[in-house]
C-alpha cells in the first residue's frame, strides 16, 4: 500500500512538473507573439519582373543580374518567336546596409549607363504593434549615349539625362500573397515637342503570388497618369507596360522568366517607352538571372 | 571629406534636371524643315548607319553593301515600317523622314 502511494506521489509530481513546463512554454510564446518580428521575402528577389521591388541586397553583398528580352512573339517562324533577337542590360547592386543599396548598369537600348540608389524606411513586421506595411524609396539617373540625332547643331549633355524617383510601399499578406504599388516620377531633360511633358507620371502596381515551394508568379502593371497621347521619339504611339513572370528559385540563384510588352528593362525605359501592345502580340519572352556575390568577411 | 562627396554628388544631380524642349530649343532642325531637299548618302545615310548598324550588320558598311538590302525592301521594313531596327532604339522622325525621301529617291550614291 506504501508503495502505491509513493508511486501515486512520484506521477503527481512528474504530471506537476510537466504542466508547470508548458505553462513557461505558453507563457514565453505568448511574449514572443507580441513582440513584432520582422516580415522577410516579401518577394522572392530586388526586382518583380523589370521594375524594382522592395527587396534589397544584402549588406556587403554583390548581385550581379543579367537582364535579357528576346524580340516581339509576332515575328513568327521566320524569327524563331523573336528569339533571333536581343536585348540586354548587365546590372551590379551592392548592398552598403541591409537599408541601403547602391547599382551600376548599362542597357544596350539607348546604349544606356544608370546609377541608381535604394532605400528602405519601414520594415512590415509581424505581431501586436508591428509596421503593416514596408517603405522604401528608389531613384536612378540614366545617361543615354547613342549617336547625336544632329551632330552638327549645338547639343548638350544634359539632353542625354533621365531620371526615376520611386516611393515603394509593399504589403506580404501571407507567404502566397503579397502585394507593391509604387508612385513613380519618370523625367526626361528633352522632350520634342512644347506640349510633351518632361515628366510623366506612372502608378507602379505588383503582386506575386506562390504557386509552390520554389515557384511564384509576378505580375506588374503600369499605367501613366499624364501624358498618355505622347508618341516616342520616332512618332510610334506608346502603351502601358503589363508583364507576366515566374520565380523559379533554383540553389543559390533566382531565375525569373518573363512575358511583357516592354523593350527596356531600365525603369523610365519601361515605364514611359513602351511601345508594345499585348492585343498585337507585341509582346516579348526574357528572364533574368541573379547572382549574389559575399564580400562579408566574417 | 565623404560628406562633402556626397553632397557634390547629390548636387550635381538635381542641378542637371531640365526641363528642355526640342521644338524650341532647335526651332530650325524640328519638324520636317529640313528635309526640303533630299540628305546625301554621304552628308547623312552614311554617318547614321555607321552609328547605328554597322555594329552589328557589317556588310551595311558600304554604299554597295547598303544598296542590296535597300534593294530587296528590307532594310525600309525594318528601319522605317516595324521600327525594331536599330535595336538600339528607333530613329528619330526628323531621321526617319529623311531617310524615306533619301530612299524615295532612289537611294543615290551622292
Amino acid at each position: 500500500m506504501k508503495k502505491l502511494w509513493i508511486f501515486f506521489q512520484l506521477i503527481l509530481g512528474f504530471s506537476a512538473t510537466s504542466w508547470a513546463q508548458e505553462d513557461l512554454l505558453g507563457m514565453l510564446d505568448s511574449e514572443s507573439d507580441q513582440k513584432p518580428k520582422p516580415v522577410y521575402a516579401t518577394f522572392k528577389s530586388t526586382r518583380v519582373i523589370n521594375g524594382q521591388s522592395i527587396e534589397h541586397v544584402a549588406a556587403k553583398h554583390l548581385n550581379f543580374v543579367i537582364l535579357h528580352r528576346f524580340g516581339e512573339v509576332n515575328g513568327g517562324a521566320y524569327q524563331l518567336w523573336g528569339l533571333d533577337q536581343a536585348n540586354i542590360r548587365l546590372a551590379f547592386d551592392y548592398g552598403l546596409t541591409d537599408r541601403v543599396q547602391v547599382g551600376f548598369a548599362r542597357s544596350s537600348f539607348g546604349k544606356t549607363y544608370d546609377g541608381n540608389f535604394k532605400i528602405k524606411l519601414l520594415k512590415q513586421c509581424k505581431g501586436k504593434g508591428g509596421m503593416p506595411i514596408s517603405l522604401g524609396y528608389y531613384g536612378n539617373v540614366a545617361v543615354n549615349t547613342l549617336s547625336w540625332d544632329f551632330p552638327n547643331r549645338l547639343n548638350y549633355f544634359t539632353s542625354r539625362l533621365s531620371f526615376v524617383n520611386q516611393i515603394i510601399i509593399a504589403k506580404k499578406f501571407s507567404d502566397k500573397l503579397s502585394v507593391q504599388i509604387a508612385p513613380s516620377a519618370v523625367h526626361y531633360n528633352l522632350v520634342r515637342r512644347t506640349a510633351d511633358p518632361n515628366t510623366i507620371f506612372v502608378l507602379g502596381t505588383a503582386a506575386s503570388i506562390r504557386l509552390n515551394g520554389s515557384v511564384r508568379l509576378n505580375l506588374e502593371y503600369c499605367p501613366r497618369l499624364n501624358g498618355r497621347d505622347v508618341p516616342n521619339r520616332a512618332g510610334q504611339k506608346l502603351h502601358d507596360y503589363l508583364g507576366l513572370g515566374f520565380d523559379i528559385e533554383t540553389g543559390g540563384h533566382v531565375f525569373q522568366l518573363m512575358l511583357s510588352n516592354s523593350i527596356g528593362m531600365l525603369e523610365q525605359h519601361q515605364m514611359a517607352e513602351t511601345t508594345g501592345s499585348w492585343s498585337d502580340l507585341a509582346i516579348r519572352l526574357g528572364f533574368n538571372v541573379n547572382r549574389t556575390f559575399s564580400f562579408n568577411k566574417k | 571629406m565623404k560628406k562633402i562627396f556626397g553632397i557634390v554628388i547629390i548636387l550635381s544631380v538635381f542641378m542637371s534636371c531640365y526641363k528642355d524642349k526640342e521644338e524650341l530649343l532647335y526651332p530650325n532642325d524640328f519638324g520636317l524643315a529640313d528635309t526640303s531637299s533630299v540628305a546625301t548618302y554621304t552628308g547623312f545615310v552614311k554617318p547614321l548607319v555607321a552609328a547605328r548598324c554597322v555594329s552589328c550588320h557589317a556588310d551595311f558598311g558600304n554604299y554597295a553593301g547598303l544598296k542590296v538590302f535597300v534593294d530587296n525592301g528590307k532594310f525600309a521594313n525594318r528601319v522605317l515600317v516595324k521600327k525594331d531596327m536599330p535595336s538600339g532604339g528607333p530613329l528619330s522622325a526628323e531621321q526617319l523622314a529623311k531617310l524615306d525621301k533619301w530612299l524615295k529617291a532612289g537611294a543615290p550614291n551622292n
